[in-house]
Formats: C-alpha cells, sequence, structure tokens
C-alpha cells in the first residue's frame, strides 16, 4: 500500500493487533519492518530544513528597540541530516507519495513541489481559466464619400476577454495555448473636428493565443506571447463616410508576465504592440487554476 | 573630487521600500526610524538591506551577508558613536519624452540630495531626533519667478518618542500618514492625492501597535515654509493589519484644509508578499478636492505595483496605475503603465530604467500614447 505521507509512521498496514498477529506468525518480517520504519523517519528527515541563522543587524549594533527585535533577518542553512537505509525493491515506499500543501511563502507550489522521491513526468500541466482587460489603437481607413478621397482615423479598442488556458511546464520553462474570446468597444475620431467621429461602438472577437515563458522564479513567469483575433465592430456608416475597418485576422505580440500570487491565482501583466500600427497592447488579467 | 567618488562607492546603501513585504517585513518601523517608512534606516534597517537584498554579483565570492551587514554603517565598519547616525542620500533622474519622435526632450534632474542626521538621546533609542537637509530642485516654470522658493530643503525634522512597546509618538515636519509610500513621488496615489515629495507638515503623529493591528493618527498644521493661507491643517488616519507575515491590508482617511480649499481622502490598500522577494502592492482611492470659490470634484485612482524577483538584487517592476478626476465620462480615464527594471548592483546604489506609458481615454477624442524613458541612480551612505 502507499504511504500517503512522509510522516506516516510504524505500523504500516492494518492495526496493531493484526499486525502483532502477522509478526507472531511470520517473524521473519520483523528485521523487514523494523528497515521499513527506519526508512520512514529518513524521509521525514529529508523534507526538512534545520538550523537558520540570523545576520548581526549592522554595524556595531545598537540596542535593538522592541519594534526591531520583531523580525531579525535571516539566512537560512540547510543542514539537512539524514540516515539512507537501501531496501530491497518490493518494500520500498511509495515512489509517489502525496504531495503537501505547503503554507511557507517561500516553498514552491504545491503541483510545483519536485520531491526527491517522485518520479513523476519531468512536464506538468495547469488548466486554467482567464479574464482580461485590453486596450489598444488601430488605424481606420475612411473614404470621404464626396470627393473619393481617402485618410486615416485613430480607434482606440477596449474590451474584456474570457479564455481557456493550458499550460504546459517544466521547472525552468514552459509553453501555453489560449483560446478566447473577447468584446468591448471602440471610439474613433475627434468630437467637431468634422471628421469621422463615433464612440461606444460594441465589436466581439475570437482569439487564439499562445506563449512561450521562462519561469524566472517559481512564481513569476515571463516570456514572449502571440494573439491571433478576428473580429467584427459594427461601425455606423454614415452619408458622407464609408468606413474600412482592418481586415481580418489581426496579429499582437507580447512581453507575457505570468505573477501567481497564490497557487489557484495568477496575475497576467502583459504589454505588446499590435502588429499593423506597433501602438502598445496592454493586457491586464487574472488566470484561475482549475486542476 | 575622487576621494569624495571613492568614499560614496565604499559606503553602504540606505533605503528600504514597501515592497519588501516580499522578505516578510511588513512593518515599516522595523528599519525607518520613521514608522510609516521614508527617510533614513535605522541600524537594523541598514543591516538588513546590505546582508539581504542587495546583489553579491560585483562583489567577491567568499563575501559573507554578516560581513556586509557590517559594512553597513555611514562609515562602513568604523564604528560611531551610539548617540549619533549621519546619513546622505542622492537621487539624480534623466528622463526622455516620447524617445524617437520629433518632439522628444531630454532632462536631467537633481531630486534629492539629503544630508541626514538621527541623534539618540538615550541607548535605548526612546527619544530620537531626526532631521534631513538638502536640495530642491525649483522647477523649471518658477526658475525666472522672483518669488521662487529656496533651492534648498528641510524635508523632515521630528523627535520621535517610543512612549512604550506599542506606542510611538512623533513631533514636528514629516510626511503625512496616508496610504502606500511608493517611491514614485509622480504616481497619482502620490501626486494626486497631494501627498508627494515636498507636501510634509508639521504635526504630532502616534503609531499604536497591537498585533495584528497597527493604528496611526496624524494631527498637522501645515509646513511653516508655507505663507499661512496655504498651509493645510487637518488630520489622518490609518489602520493595518498583518493577515500574515506577508500580508498586510490597510485603509486610510485624510481630511484638512486651508484658506482656498477643503482636502478629502479615502484609500484601501494591500501589501502582499509572495515568494521570496516578490511583492504585489495595491491601492484604491478616492480624492475630493473642495475649491471654496468653485465646484467640488470627486475623482479616484488606482495603483497596482508588482516587483519581481529576478536574482538576488535585481528585479522586474510593472505598475499601472488609473486616475479620473471627476470619476465620470466628463474627464478623461488617465491610465499608466510603468514597467523596468530595479537593482541594487552593489553596497551604496541602486539604478532603475523604467519605460512610463501614458494613455488618457477620453470620450472627445482618440489621442496617441505617452511615452517616457527613464534612468535613475540613487546612492545612500
Amino acid at each position: 500500500m502507499a504511504i500517503t505521507h512522509a510522516t506516516s509512521s510504524f505500523p504500516l498496514k492494518g492495526t496493531n493487533k493484526e499486525l502483532e498477529k502477522d509478526i507472531m506468525k511470520k517473524k521473519l518480517l520483523l528485521p523487514l519492518m523494523l528497515a521499513l520504519y527506519i526508512s520512514s523517519n529518513s524521509v521525514q528527515a529529508e523534507q526538512k530544513t534545520a538550523t537558520s541563522k540570523k545576520v548581526a543587524p549592522g554595524p556595531k549594533a545598537q540596542p535593538q528597540t522592541p519594534v526591531q527585535k520583531q523580525q531579525p533577518p535571516s539566512i537560512q542553512e540547510t543542514s539537512a541530516v539524514q540516515k539512507k537505509v537501501t531496501l530491497p525493491e518490493e518494500l520500498k515506499l511509495d515512489p509517489e507519495p502525496e504531495e503537501t500543501k505547503s503554507i511557507d511563502n517561500n516553498e514552491d507550489l504545491p503541483n510545483r513541489i519536485s520531491s526527491k522521491l517522485s518520479t513523476k513526468p519531468k512536464f506538468k500541466n495547469r488548466k486554467a481559466f482567464t479574464i482580461d482587460y485590453n486596450t489598444w489603437y488601430e488605424v481606420l481607413k475612411i473614404k470621404d464619400k464626396t470627393n473619393s478621397t481617402y485618410s486615416d482615423s485613430k480607434t482606440h479598442y477596449f474590451g474584456v476577454g474570457f479564455y481557456y488556458d493550458y499550460t504546459v511546464y517544466e521547472e525552468k520553462y514552459g509553453y501555453a495555448i489560449s483560446p478566447g474570446i473577447v468584446t468591448g468597444n471602440a471610439q474613433a475620431g475627434t468630437q467637431g473636428s468634422g471628421e469621422y467621429y463615433e464612440r461606444r461602438i460594441p465589436w466581439l472577437g475570437y482569439r487564439l493565443g499562445g506563449r512561450l515563458f521562462f519561469r524566472a522564479n517559481n512564481r513569476i513567469d515571463i516570456g514572449p506571447a502571440f494573439i491571433a483575433q478576428y473580429k467584427t465592430t459594427k461601425w455606423p456608416e454614415e452619408t458622407q463616410y464609408q468606413v474600412m475597418p482592418q481586415v481580418n485576422p489581426q496579429y499582437f505580440i507580447y512581453l507575457d508576465t505570468r505573477w501567481r500570487i497564490s497557487y489557484p491565482l495568477e496575475l497576467i501583466q502583459s504589454f505588446g504592440v499590435h502588429t499593423r500600427q506597433y501602438a502598445l497592447v496592454w493586457r491586464l488579467g487574472i488566470n484561475y487554476t482549475l486542476n | 573630487m575622487k576621494t569624495f567618488i571613492t568614499f560614496l562607492f565604499l559606503a553602504n546603501l540606505c533605503l528600504a521600500y514597501t515592497d519588501f513585504i516580499g522578505y516578510g517585513y511588513s512593518s515599516c518601523m522595523t528599519c525607518h526610524y520613521n514608522g510609516q517608512g521614508n527617510g533614513p534606516l535605522n541600524d537594523y534597517g541598514r543591516g538588513v538591506f546590505a546582508a539581504e537584498i542587495i546583489s553579491k554579483a560585483l562583489m567577491t565570492k567568499d563575501i559573507k551577508d554578516e560581513e556586509l551587514s557590517e559594512r553597513s554603517g555611514f562609515l562602513g565598519k568604523t564604528p560611531l558613536p551610539w548617540w549619533f547616525r549621519p546619513g546622505f542620500k542622492y537621487r539624480g533622474l534623466w528622463f526622455q519624452t516620447n524617445p524617437g519622435s520629433e518632439q522628444s526632450t531630454n532632462r536631467l534632474v537633481h531630486m534629492q540630495a539629503d544630508a541626514t542626521a538621527a541623534f539618540h538621546f538615550d541607548q535605548d533609542q526612546k527619544w530620537v531626533l531626526v532631521t534631513s537637509f538638502g536640495y530642491y530642485p525649483v522647477p523649471p516654470s518658477a526658475q525666472s519667478d522672483p518669488n521662487k522658493p529656496s533651492s534648498w530643503i528641510s524635508r523632515e525634522h521630528y523627535l520621535r518618542y517610543l512612549k512604550s512597546e506599542n506606542l510611538t509618538l512623533f513631533f514636528g515636519l514629516m510626511d503625512k500618514a496616508f496610504g502606500i509610500r511608493t517611491i514614485d513621488h509622480t504616481a497619482y496615489s502620490r501626486s494626486k492625492t497631494e501627498i508627494a515629495q515636498n507636501d510634509q507638515t508639521y504635526g504630532v503623529m502616534a503609531i499604536f501597535r497591537k498585533e495584528p493591528w497597527e493604528y496611526t493618527t496624524h494631527v498637522f498644521i501645515g509646513n511653516f515654509a508655507q505663507t499661512a493661507e496655504l498651509r493645510q491643517r487637518g488630520l489622518s488616519l490609518m489602520a493595518e493589519k498583518d493577515l500574515n507575515q506577508y500580508h498586510r491590508l490597510g485603509g486610510s482617511f485624510l481630511m484638512s484644509e486651508n484658506n482656498y480649499k477643503n482636502l478629502t481622502r479615502l484609500a484601501g490598500h494591500s501589501k502582499l508578499g509572495f515568494g521570496k522577494g516578490n511583492s504585489f502592492l495595491t491601492e484604491l482611492g478616492l480624492i475630493q478636492n473642495k475649491p471654496k470659490s468653485s465646484e467640488l470634484k470627486n475623482g479616484g485612482y488606482a495603483m497596482a505595483q508588482s516587483m519581481a524577483m529576478l536574482t538576488r538584487g535585481y528585479f522586474f517592476l510593472s505598475q499601472a496605475e488609473y486616475y479620473n478626476q471627476t470619476l465620470s465620462t466628463k474627464s478623461a480615464d488617465n491610465l499608466r503603465w510603468t514597467f523596468g527594471l530595479v537593482s541594487f548592483p552593489y553596497l551604496k546604489t541602486e539604478y532603475r530604467l523604467t519605460l512610463i506609458n501614458g494613455r488618457d481615454l477620453s470620450d472627445e477624442t482618440v489621442s496617441g500614447d505617452s511615452w517616457q524613458l527613464h534612468m535613475q541612480l540613487h546612492l545612500s551612505l
């Protein structure tokens, strides 16, 4: 049977009474059980860090105020002393114990713990739901019907996106794909200028995004991202102007950053360019892990 | 001159930010003389900064954190009398507006060059006098004004009294207690609330701590460097609660007036550390300005600042901000995003390289973005 936690200790199977019966009946098993018990303690030691050492606070430190005493700086020095016992293969602990949920802020996140005992595949995955805020500029072609001339009108798009995010990662690197839907408002031109001017025009878009990332540390991912977008905007036609929106699809290139503030919750802060305008695209959002 | 520069480069850094909650330091008073942060560091803060925050990449491989901590004093390892702690702080900024465009401009600003001194009246530091005096960059618009302000300023001088383990009192000139004291004084949370780098005031501040709570009351009567009718008199209140060592929630309220306008501010904030060295600070606030001769304005702002430790001493900074002067479509939504590198490459230095993108969204027009490239050098003794 699997030992579900490293702190599990002897006896390993059934109740004490049952075990005693077993021992009475099969005395030869006793040395093996003893070895197994030592082994479980060894695993326990492996997961602990030991003494911490304090740094002297400053030069010829003054007497500390009561407040100053509360949070001394510390340097963690690990000196995990452990005793390894080699057991026959059939008596070894479950090679994949249940991962403990850490509450230590500085430890890795639960599904990222790389236990020395683990033989899990190198790659792991996360399935998540994403909601984000987007803003960017686009250029709209406007045809003046009266004299058949063309002009550019600057438009601003902003909206909210909803995505499914599938991430595959290993210790230092990873990649993700992210299909989704995005909707919002757009506006164009300047009021009172005599040019084409519209505001709060609804638009709807479909997106497929992907990203590669480097895990700067166990809470931060940074890397390039790409989004292809197909969108429709209901620009009103005016008697004088004919609107010629940008053709689909459109592409965005981002520098994408992810900040895991807790296990399920990730902040997204991405900025990049719309490849046709080179105007800055902002993307702020939250990624909620489902698995 | 060469000796002076060498001296600067051999001495130690003294600064600490709210972002260091990512190291478990949630209370400003742990590292600063001022219980709400800003101003000079105490010995403990200097030690923490040298031993835990700065990069060791440019140092010898075998250097120990303990040694860095010992070298964090004004004169390095040389001890000073217990009653005296001097300091020096320089912050310089070179910036370029709209890089690459024809309208691009460059400017160098010496934002701060302050000498500070803390005098301890007893070895337990029950009574401490903290003073500063330094350079004030007069804005270009005021350079030709015959009544232009002096280029020299004292940003703080106050007496600190540790009444008990729970209660600390401050008397004198200091920053108003309100919200998160981010070092970026141009952030909306500081500039629009009028709690920026030169908005100190005389008053009495009391900080009462009872775990997990910290309460601050600040009663102030304005800055005597201003004429009497301009001095803002009022009070501010702040309460913060530690949810754990890495997460502090807080709320602030400020109300003040002078002969021309009444100010009311209300804000909530969160300081969160996650993973070693990473932090996420947020503040959400309301701003009410009520000029005595015109109509009231209710504005609002939001700030989210995150800092990620790339490696020891090097951080990626991302700060998103929002401000609307009237919280309606009558005024533009001002968005600003600052991102870049914050680094502490050696004992006494901080270097920042950031890009700032500004975006104003209004119903009347679609205007383009504004950009600024900032390079900052901070030196501290």
